[in-house]
């Protein structure tokens, strides 16, 4: 780090102040009516837009969010302690709107852009990115053809992500939301070894300080810092500023989505979002809907999600998209994809609340986490009879594809005999059959927290369990087999991971795992 | 400056009646009178809020307090307040009356903010100066404000002239900071 010494800062002042030239300008301001709650009214500013930044006396800002016909509704981003009725509030003429760039990788911000790591100002250019932005049109996108790998291998072979897909994870409390968002950044780290880096962003909404702090730690630790960016607003925020925290959150995924790289942005939580949402129109007295939500609720979530996207690769046409914000009008490039991950919490697994239909109609698929699973000791719990990717299938490599098409419904065929399996009778072998693949293909699609798995490992063993050559293993060791299959696989086939990452498959390469695969179960052949 | 719909309501009928009769300055001058007298009395402001007190009993204070001469406007006004219970809205209607009045007539209202009391001649010279380049009758406002340091505020209406020293020195260390 350079130190400057204190002539050296002298001179820096001496040179500013020399051309520090002050021009008084006018300036349109109002008068606070009423103060409270996290929300004002002011009279006065006629000119003023909706989502404008509006600043107080005491140096607080504010967003316009109601524009009535004497006066105006706005919401506080910070406290309302120093502010008094008639106060003068001043317009700056900025729609609410961060700055992004290279230099918030790495870093914890809250929903302004403001450092909350306390490691100093962000560095480098920033630019403009405005909270509010219509997402990119028909013309300007293109179907989802890549795919965003989480590292779980029900996930990816089951209920693949594609980049610039929404799909919402949802599912109680304590069964492990945060662990699958978590685990897909730090999947990640590959891309970003690899020079293709899949910029993620963690949005933070309505949480314990504790629990962002902690999760820093953890991606600090496995190195996925280096390509995140954490929008913290926690539960001791203004509710103004929880539920912006995920427009901060896009507003920076959208910077390098349309400068042509792909981006991961995990909203957690979208409910706590939308009850900060319902406080805030609650004290604008915007009428209430159904559970006491404003009318607009849907179209909070719709609006925001609906900016996931895969950008058209042509450069030339990205170029044109529609509501580029000036700032980086030069840097468009094509081929840029914002994912978005949303979590729902849901109630005592009640899929049917107002929250969780909304945005479970609005993203292209969910991925349902299950109690009883959890607590029956598979992790990930998800519930695959009722997790669905409406798109991801297109973005499979053809390797996943082919080994992992059969999983889901030889699973489900697993969980159907399942039940009659526990009434004692007796059973025909190839019912015996089923119920042992299954039971072992459950087993194998368990995975422990914070280790994410490449995907050709993750085929390799998939192969394994649809092809049925788990059965001379027993349930209990099955673990066990994935170590060994897969360090002799590493040890000697080196090259059959490689292809497989490619999409490649062919019969050398299943008779290379169906050998190994051989080899290794013979050790739990009973003599 | 109002929230409420109520005083804004009654103001506008106010001006419009008294519009019509031709008296709309002769009411102006009442409402003034009116808005020092519950200015200069909080205990009136009270009295008019409290519920428990019979709407006759307030009518007839208020009468005796502005006297016989006032304009059938200003009279109904004040009947129709209390008839409807709205009395304690009377300071909030006066208010906008007078803001309405403002807008009707085109009188524009501006406050200055100076550091000292300015001497007569200085207050003049602003009027003046003002006046022209408003090119409309103003109604001007001296408030001292020693935070200020030195320089000046200009308000009128919705726009703001700053030209103090604070906001000089305030601008001044905002650049100072962002660029080291």
């Amino acid at each position: 780090m350079n130190y400057l010494t204190p002539g050296e800062v002298s001179d820096i002042l001496k040179k500013q102040l020399q051309n520090y030239k002050w021009k008084a300008e006018y300036e349109e301001v109002g008068t606070v009516l009423q103060v409270g709650d996290g929300i004002a009214r002011i009279f006065g500013l006629n000119n003023v837009r909706s989502n404008e930044l509006i600043v107080f006396e005491s140096g607080t800002r504010g967003i316009v969010l109601n524009l009535e016909e004497d006066n105006i509704g706005a919401v506080l981003l910070g406290s309302s302690e120093n502010i008094n009725e008639g106060d003068m509030v001043k317009r700056t003429g900025q729609i609410a709107s961060l700055g992004a760039g290279e230099g918030l990788v790495g870093r914890v911000i809250n929903s302004l852009g403001v450092p909350i790591d306390g490691r100093g100002a962000v560095t480098g250019k920033l630019y403009d990115m405005p909270f509010e932005r219509k997402a990119p049109g028909v013309i300007y996108r293109q179907p989802v053809v890549e795919p965003l790998y989480t590292g779980l291998k029900p996930i990816d072979s089951m209920i693949p992500v594609g980049r610039g897909q929404r799909e919402l994870i949802i599912g109680d409390r304590q069964t492990g939301k945060t662990a699958i968002a978590i685990d897909t950044i730090i999947n990640q780290r590959e891309f970003y070894e690899k020079g293709e880096p899949v910029y993620c962003i963690y949005v933070a909404i309505g949480q314990k300080n504790s629990t962002i702090a902690r999760i820093a730690k953890v991606l600090e630790e496995k190195g996925a810092m280096k390509y995140t960016v954490i929008v913290s607003a926690p539960a001791s925020d203004p509710a103004a500023l929880q539920f912006y925290a995920p427009f901060a959150g896009t507003a920076i995924g959208e910077y390098f989505r349309d400068t042509g790289r792909p981006a991961l942005i995990i909203y957690d939580d979208l409910l706590k979002q939308a009850v900060a949402y319902r406080e805030v129109s609650l004290l604008l007295r915007r009428p209430p809907g159904r559970e006491a939500y404003p009318g607009d609720i849907f179209y909070l979530h719709s609006r925001l999600l609906e900016r996931a996207a895969k950008i058209i690769a042509s450069d030339k046409i990205a170029a044109q998209m529609n509501d580029l914000p000036e700032s980086i009008r030069h840097l468009v490039k094509g081929n840029g994809s914002l994912t978005a991950l949303p979590i729902v919490e849901t109630q005592a697994g009640d899929v049917s609340a107002y929250i969780p239909t909304n945005v479970i109609s609005i993203t292209d698929g969910q991925i349902f986490l299950d109690t009883d699973l959890f607590n029956a000791g598979i992790r990930p719990a998800i519930n695959v009879g009722i997790s669905v990717s409406r798109v991801g299938g297109k973005a499979q490599i053809n390797s996943m594809k082919k080994v992992a098409g059969t999983l889901k419904i030889d699973q489900a065929q697993y969980r159907e005999l399942e039940a009659f399996s526990k009434f004692g009778a007796e059973l025909d072998p190839a019912t015996m059959n089923v119920l042992d693949k299954g039971a072992k293909n459950v087993e194998l699609l368990k995975q422990q927290q914070y280790s994410p798995l490449p995907v050709e490992k993750q085929i390799a063993l998939i192969y394994c369990g649809t092809k049925g050559l788990l059965k001379d293993v027993p349930v209990a060791k099955v673990k066990e087999f994935e170590k060994l299959f897969l360090s002799e696989l590493d040890e000697k086939h080196p090259e059959v991971f490689e292809q497989l990452a490619k999409g490649i498959f062919n019969e050398k390469i299943t008779y290379i795992l169906e050998e190994t695969a051989g080899e290794v179960s013979g050790k739990y052949v009973p003599e | 400056m109002h929230i409420d719909k109520i005083p804004v309501r009654y103001a506008k009928a106010l001006l419009l009646a008294a519009k019509e009769g031709g008296r709309l300055d002769i009411v102006h001058n009442e409402m003034v009178s009116l808005a020092e007298l519950l200015g200069n009395n909080p205990e009136l402001v009270y009295l008019l809020k409290d519920p428990a007190l019979k709407g006759e009993s307030k009518k007839k204070i208020l009468n005796d307090l502005m006297g016989k001469n006032i304009t059938v406007e200003t009279d109904n006004l004040l009947n129709l307040v209390i008839i409807k219970r709205r009395e304690s809205h009377l300071p909030q209607i006066i208010s906008v009356f007078k803001y309405l009045y403002k807008k009707d007539k085109g009188i524009r209202e501006v406050t200055l903010k100076t550091p000292f009391k300015p001497d007569k001649e200085m207050f003049a010279f602003f009027s003046e100066m003002i006046g022209k380049k408003l090119k409309s009758e103003i109604e001007i406002t001296n408030v001292v404000d020693d935070s200020l340091i030195g320089g000046f505020t200009l308000k009128v209406d919705d726009l703001l002239y700053d030209a103090s020293i604070k906001t000089q020195l305030g601008k001044l260390k905002e650049k100072l900071i962002q660029r080291i």
